[in-house]
């Protein structure tokens, strides 16, 4: 009970709630993540997992509920204010920036304590030539690692879809944050791809990077996750490991029905 | 002959300078801006009157505020802080919330307000008459006037050429290619720390200061600026110079230009003139440059030097194609 106590979550969602207009999207909610472990976020169509996503990476403002991150007070903070503390988010929908090459993405995401003010641009050009180059070595390696190498000097917009899902992994690891939310990371990846983009997600709390993971597919979510948590209808319904939650009986309500 | 090629060659020079500006917005920030030009025209307008001696009394009833009559270079720096003040105001409300064409509305009519307070008070610029009488700096060295021309070709020059390198700069380093980031996807480039608010407003500002440079070059080699001097539609002509040179390339929006307002605009005066028809070629000139835009933007939208990227490789032999994707 004294490690409980002086070890807090690095996530603490605590009576969170979102609505739109009249539909309440998340109500009361509640759970933690920890540092380098795999989080998981299921329920049905509907249930507000990825409301819950967009409001804790500050992407939507919540309407209650506290959210500390790293013992921080993030509820309603700006978007890129909660990436700079280093919880980072993935899209359902690869966002890469695709007029940049593969090469630029990944150092345009290489977060950068202030490298890109305007007068180190003009000031401190040697310095950031060091720092580019530093960045490249890192890009490089992690590329290969992604096995988008060779299309580093491609238009990220050219990729295909498993191949933007692997460069938004890349990106987010030469970023390398302390938590990063993925939102259904297999949507729109083929089957051979997905193994690729698993792989790269099993990677992340190796490297002490906690997950927060949206994902319909429940082998993947029971392959990946030490904890599941399960929402329907906005709210918290059960929590536990996957073996305890298919004998759950509220959980087999939430997918079946209880007709 | 010289003299006229002179004339041709710094308009062109100083045209390229309003052209750079409205890349920074547009090529590397995305926006569609075209407030750019009025900030060309308050450049003009506060150059004129830090320049002028104070307003006199005269039969004309010529009236405008300040006459501080300092020199060149102050006037420059004048009209470049003011022009910069006034994109901050202007990008910090545009930016807000507007996209796209919404934010181009906006520019735009921003644009027309500010023509018709100018207009409406000629206590400020002297309204509809305008600035006049502008003295040409380093007049004092009493050269004769082709040599002159000469000269301010050179400084117009110097003054590009410090912009192009300053860009340059900008746009190879993490600041740059955070602002590329951000017009490609600001949302993805917001879940990467980057502020697109005010990564975009930085560069508004960045354009507002040159396109101030670029007014003050304007009403000094004019020697006189008025309303009938600028107007909404010098704008689409730098957008269609940037767009031919190539978005976001700094090269290639000089090339642009230098076709636009070089090639296009000055050599159809060079054509015979159709009897009957006096300003047929003023007409042909604008739907000359009207199609070339739709041409290049169909089959090159890339323009003639497209963006250029931070290769890492060793250089692929690649097909260059001139028009469509490159290979």
């Amino acid at each position: 009970m004294i490690a409980a106590a002086t070890h807090a979550p690095l996530l603490q969602v605590t009576g969170l709630g979102k609505s739109f207009g009249g539909v309440q999207a998340v109500v009361e909610l509640s759970f933690s993540a920890e540092e380098g472990q795999t989080t998981g976020l299921i329920g049905p169509n509907g249930a507000g997992k990825s409301t819950v996503l967009e409001v804790v990476s500050g992407f939507l403002k919540p309407n209650s509920g506290v959210i500390s991150f790293a013992g921080r007070e993030i509820a309603g903070m700006q978007a890129y204010r909660v990436s700079r503390l280093g919880l980072m988010r993935t899209f359902q929908l690869s966002r890469e920036w695709p007029a940049l090459t593969v090469m630029e993405n990944m150092l345009a995401a290489a977060v950068d304590g202030g490298r890109d003010k305007v007068w180190r641009a003009l000031l401190k050009r040697k310095a950031l030539r060091i720092s580019e180059h530093a960045d490249r070595e890192r890009a490089r390696e992690l590329l290969s690692s992604f096995g988008l190498f060779d299309l580093r000097d491609d238009a990220a917009g050219s990729l295909s879809g498993g191949q933007k899902r692997l460069l938004e992994f890349a990106r987010i690891a030469i970023a390398n944050p302390r938590m990063v939310l993925l939102d259904e990371p297999l949507a729109g990846v083929n089957p051979v791809m997905a193994e690729r983009v698993l792989e790269s997600v099993r990677i992340l709390p190796a490297r002490g990077i906690g997950v927060l993971i949206v994902e319909h597919n429940m082998a993947v979510i029971e392959s990946l996750c030490s904890v599941v948590i399960v929402m329907a209808a906005g709210r918290k319904i059960a929590e536990g490991t996957m073996a305890e939650l298919r004998s759950h009986p509220d959980v087999m309500d939430a997918y079946l029905g209880n007709a | 002959m010289l003299d006229y090629l002179l004339s041709v060659a710094t308009l062109v020079t100083i045209y390229s300078i309003v052209s750079l500006a409205l890349n920074v917005r547009w090529g590397w920030a995305g926006l569609f801006d075209f407030f750019v030009y009025a900030l060309v025209a308050i450049g003009a307008y506060v150059y004129g009157v830090v320049t002028l001696p104070p307003a006199p009394s005269n039969q004309y009833g010529d009236q405008y505020i300040l006459g501080l009559h300092l020199p060149f270079v102050a006037g420059v720096a004048i009209a470049m802080v003011v022009t910069s003040v006034i994109s901050l105001i202007v990008g910090a409300v545009a930016l807000r919330q507007l996209r796209q064409l919404y934010f181009g509305i906006m520019t735009f009519s921003s644009v027309l307000i500010i023509a018709v307070i100018i207009m409406a008070a000629p206590w400020l610029f002297n309204g509809i008459i305008g600035l006049y009488g502008v003295e040409a700096p380093l007049s004092q060295l009493g050269l004769d006037p082709t040599t002159y021309a000469l000269l301010f070709l050179g400084i117009c020059l110097l003054a590009l050429t410090l912009v192009y390198l300053l860009l340059e700069r900008l746009f190879w380093s993490p600041f740059g290619l955070c602002l590329r980031s951000i017009r490609d996807d600001e949302v993805a480039a917001a879940g990467f720390g980057r502020n697109p608010y005010s990564e975009r407003l930085k560069a508004y500002v960045i354009g507002g200061a040159i396109a101030g440079l670029a007014g003050a070059l304007l009403i000094t080699y004019l020697t006189t600026w008025g309303p009938g001097a600028w107007s909404p539609i010098e704008t689409i002509l730098i957008f269609t110079a940037i767009i031919l040179g190539g978005t976001g390339n700094n090269r290639g929006v000089i090339i642009g230009t230098v076709v636009v307002f070089g090639l296009i605009g000055e050599g159809s005066r060079y054509l015979p003139i159709l009897p009957g028809f006096p300003d047929a070629y003023a007409a042909l000139r604008i739907i000359a440059i009207a199609i070339l835009t739709i041409v290049v933007l169909r089959w090159r939208p890339q323009g003639l030097l497209p963006e250029p990227h931070m290769r890492d490789g060793v250089r692929r032999a690649r097909r260059f194609r001139w028009f469509g994707k490159e290979a």
